[in-house]
């Protein structure tokens, strides 16, 4: 069975890992810097994916389960219009660039996150979850959908591109604890066409 | 062109008709039309489960507005390399189905929902292709989900109560809830769940006209449950 809905307060938890996969890391660095010593990285971003608000919250959400377990997610949603830069300096350094990706394409869907668990691997939830995303940014008015995705990362880049996206603009890629990637963020966009 | 097609028909059908023992006739009252000769016994069971469609969704909303067209035909029917007991063309506007003899002879151990197929699983074939018909007079271009929903939903409707509740039992699922996303590859795979799913969450609907309404106006691949 393969179950696709929006996601709930109670999927908090599993939206925090799956949200982690996709950012390879760089969120449970952010959370991390946010934790009282001692504490749980993850605990942070399962409180931030249980909000109602914010770019993480289940609001944002979708996830697909596959006989009952959650499978993979996608988290995204249309970007302000223009997106507002003020507070940049502000943010950690790893952030910045992503940020500035962000505020190239106002008005896009923004695909935040998506993520398979990796024992879905193969099952055509990346696929799926693609497919919805371009049916929720045509339903929000949007007329292109966006990503960011790190430069060394070719077997996601070759995926969006025979997705129809295209490398739009891109930001040298700040390191973090644990990163396993070296170069830059690249931001990629895709056209939104009329109803199938 | 057309004319011609017609009349060809017709004196196909006028020279079948004269052996006396099958009829091609309306379904008195309901506005259709079966293109086929049947026996009594057939024409009869066929003519009943249009009606019990009819029935299922005019509550709902959906009313035949003009002569819906049925073929039965004894012959096999493939769409897209798979075997099918039943299809809605809309650029004829006719239903084929084969005849519950032809999908017996076709494979003996033929599966609806689940079960063996028998004459109960036939009355549902009629009822999904009649709402395919139905809702197609509403709306030309409704996707494949949104359809297909429909089409399930009118099918279990129309089966004996005891057998209606034995799939839903085999079945096991919830209606689908709102925030719920309908695809047509959870259809595809799991398709007995989707069919009780799209059934339960129909007739348990507290607001199911406004339902269908909302259905009717999908233009998406994905059906989001937002009632």
């Amino acid at each position: 069975m393969f179950h696709l809905r929006r996601a709930t307060p109670a999927d908090a938890a599993d939206l925090a890992l799956l949200i982690d996969l996709a950012g390879e890391g760089l969120p449970h660095y952010l959370w991390s810097l946010q934790c009282e010593p001692g504490g749980e990285p993850i605990l942070i971003g399962v409180e931030r994916a249980g909000r109602a608000s914010g770019g993480f919250s289940y609001n944002n959400a979708h996830v697909v389960e596959i006989d009952h377990q959650l499978a993979g997610m996608l988290l995204g949603y249309r970007l302000d219009d223009p997106e507002p830069l003020a507070g940049l300096e502000q943010s950690p350094a790893q952030v910045r660039p992503l940020l500035e990706l962000e505020a190239e394409v106002p008005g896009s869907w923004y695909i935040n996150a998506i993520a398979t668990g990796e024992s879905f691997r193969g099952c055509g939830v990346a696929t799926e979850l693609m497919a919805l995303a371009d049916q929720l940014g045509r339903q929000s008015g949007a007329t292109e959908l966006s990503l960011i995705v790190a430069s060394d990362n070719a077997t996601a880049m070759r995926l969006y591109r025979q997705l129809g996206f295209q490398p739009q603009a891109r930001r040298a890629l700040q390191v973090w604890l644990g990163c396993a990637h070296d170069g830059d963020w690249v931001l990629m966009t895709k056209r939104l066409g009329l109803p199938e | 062109m057309r004319i011609t097609v017609k009349l060809g028909l017709g004196v196909l059908l006028s020279a079948m008709l004269s052996s006396g023992t099958l009829r091609a006739e309306s379904c008195s009252g309901l506005g259709v039309e079966i293109l086929s000769p049947l026996s009594p016994k057939a024409h009869s069971a066929l003519c009943d489960s249009v009606a019990a469609t009819l029935i299922f969704l005019k509550p709902l909303q959906l009313v035949v507005t003009k002569t819906l067209y049925i073929e039965v035909v004894q012959r096999p029917l493939v769409e897209q390399g798979h075997a099918i007991f039943g299809s809605y063309d809309a650029v004829t506007d006719r239903i084929t189905v084969m005849s519950q003899a032809a999908i017996m002879e076709q494979d003996t151990s033929a599966l609806m929902y689940g079960q063996p197929f028998e004459s109960d699983h036939y009355r549902g074939v009629i009822a999904h292709e009649v709402t395919h018909a139905v809702v197609q007079q509403y709306v030309a271009d409704l996707n494949h989900t949104a359809q297909e929903y429909l089409a399930h939903a009118a099918q279990l409707a129309v089966l004996p109560e005891s057998r209606r509740r034995q799939i839903i039992g085999f079945a096991d699922v919830d209606p689908w809830r709102r925030d719920d996303v309908i695809s047509d590859i959870y259809m595809a795979m799991a398709l007995t769940k989707f069919a009780v799913k799209c059934y339960l969450h129909l007739t348990e609907h507290l607001q199911p006209v406004q339902l269908v309404q909302m259905l009717l106006a999908s233009k998406w691949r994905f059906v989001v449950v937002v009632i």
